[in-house]
């Protein structure tokens, strides 16, 4: 009964839905392992954690509560049969009975048009949070996998990229851009149209060894330094930059703008110690990807910059270099220990509450 | 008001208000061409049982306003909103009278109503897994292992969205 209720109050709470599509990758995750397929299957379960950490034991529960059910519905069903047999009823009956629980309703969803099968399609996105839903419906059968390749429903996911503005691009552009690079195929721009993503971060993981010294002669001690850049990108043209030496798992959960304890370097906050403090820069992308975020550093004597260059899930670093505001001198850094940044997604992040 | 007669497939002789039967895209692209001729106008796609339906849509949304401006070739899309509390209520049928209005609404050209049709069926399909669609439609899995497989890697980008 307390898991019913548990179950209950956790539909209401406003992360259901994540909670659901936590519970999803799980559920294929489960079947992929029967089927013997590991490599799958962990991926599912690593994506289900990622999702939401409690899936295991919200699904656990969900099956407990099934397997149950089930125990109930068969001790059930055995009671009538056994009145049944009872009444001695005549074994055509039964027969009559089975058959027309086999022959369930026939599937009148194949039956439509394909121009309207699309058009349910369509609807099952209203923004780009409904995207995981395409491998689902097109995994079903072959004519709704047909439906989920059709150019017109990539136009509305490009529609999607342009209102987040994951482009920061103009309508006008976007158009002209399809005839002139993309075939006219809204499918190939949104497949490999450069883009950047604000639903999770990008972190790129600086390690290197650096020789130390000692007092004797006797050892050398060599130290292996390593330090993540973190940046969090905003639809409004700016993006929080931070560099530190906490791992990811500490800081991508609570990594925003809004959360003040990252721009405060004597913070109590135990995930960075050592007065690492964020900033905010301004970022700006060409249609073909190149990239730039500036912010002010030193005291606001310099800005520093960074050229990069989107590539699918990855920047890759271009130059980093630092202005001098008064006498607009540029100093490059050399590239030596600077390793792509790489994106991940941070399901958190989608389901933030909208910022004042 | 002026009347319209209407005659399903089985025959059966619906009579209507001209706005009600003018929702309908296909008939009032036949009244026009038939001008003030008060001829019934068959409808031989559409059953008795499913034009009734129909037309107690049309009843109750005969004084909607909705725009038919077409914009295929824009990146802008409509709107989608969420389906009201009447539509709600009207929508709840077997899926087997559920096709059959998307299917007549079709037919007929009736754009809002095929709209809420087809969002009643996404919010049947959204958030489940291939094996629960199946179940839900009844649709058998006609993939071999490879082409499933093919299709999940066709696909794979959007599992982090």
């Amino acid at each position: 009964m307390e898991d019913k209720r548990l179950l209950h109050n956790l539909e209401e709470c406003s992360d259901n839905d994540i909670l659901k599509k936590a519970l999803l990758h799980y559920r294929e995750a489960v079947e992929s392992e029967k089927q013997g397929d590991i490599g799958n299957s962990l991926n599912r379960y690593r994506l289900a954690h990622k999702v939401h950490e409690d899936v295991e034991v919200i699904y656990r529960r969900i099956e407990r509560l099934a397997i149950q059910n089930n125990k109930e519905q068969n001790e059930e069903d055995r009671r009538l049969l056994s009145e049944k047999e009872i009444n001695n009823s005549s074994e055509e009956d039964e027969l009559s009975n089975g058959l027309t629980q086999l022959s369930v309703a026939p599937p009148f969803i194949l039956k439509l048009p394909d121009e309207v099968l699309l058009l349910i399609v369509e609807q099952c996105f209203e923004n780009l949070n409904d995207l995981s839903n395409l491998p689902r419906i097109a995994r079903s059968c072959k004519l709704l996998a047909k439906a989920c390749r059709a150019d017109s429903l990539y136009r509305r996911f490009c529609y999607f990229s342009y209102q987040l503005n994951e482009w920061q691009q103009t309508k006008e552009s976007i158009e002209e851009e399809l005839s002139s690079t993309y075939h006219q195929s809204w499918k190939e721009m949104y497949l490999k149209k450069p883009r950047i993503r604000f639903d999770g971060c990008y972190i790129s993981v600086c390690r290197y060894f650096r020789p130390g010294t000692s007092d004797t002669s006797w050892n050398q001690p060599i130290h292996l330094i390593s330090y993540y850049r973190y940046l969090r990108f905003y639809p409004d043209g700016t993006c929080m930059v931070f560099r530190s030496n906490t791992e990811p798992n500490l800081i991508v959960r609570t990594f925003g703008r809004h959360q003040s304890s990252f721009f405060v370097p004597s913070s109590s906050n135990p995930a960075f110690s050592n007065g690492e403090v964020a900033c905010m820069a301004t970022w700006s992308m060409s249609p073909a990807g190149q990239l730039l975020l500036s912010h002010p550093a030193g005291g606001r004597a310099y800005t520093y910059a960074q050229s990069l260059q989107v590539k699918g899930k990855r920047l890759k670093w271009v130059s980093f270099y630092a202005v001098d505001n008064e006498m607009f001198e540029t100093s490059e850094f050399p590239l030596t220990h600077h390793r792509d940044y790489i994106f991940s997604r941070v399901y958190n992040y989608t389901s933030e509450k909208v910022e004042p | 008001m002026s009347k319209i007669k209407l005659i399903s497939s089985d025959n059966e002789e619906f009579t209507v208000d001209r706005p009600v039967a003018e929702k309908s895209m296909l008939i009032n692209n036949m009244l026009e061409d038939v001008g003030e001729l008060n001829v019934p106008i068959p409808l031989p796609n559409v059953s008795s049982n499913v034009l009734r339906k129909v037309l107690e849509w049309c009843e109750h949304h005969k004084n909607d306003l909705y725009s038919n401006t077409d914009e295929e070739s824009d990146i802008r899309l409509k709107k989608s909103t969420d389906i009201d509390e009447w539509d709600k209520k009207f929508m709840s049928v077997d899926q087997e009278m559920l096709f059959e209005i998307i299917l007549a609404s079709n037919y007929l050209d009736i754009k809002p109503l095929l709209d809420t049709g087809c969002k009643t069926v996404a919010n049947m399909i959204r958030g489940k897994s291939p094996e629960d669609i199946r179940k839900t439609f009844n649709i058998p899995n006609d993939f071999t292992p490879e082409e499933e497989e093919q299709i999940r890697k066709e696909n794979e980008w959007a599992e982090d969205r």
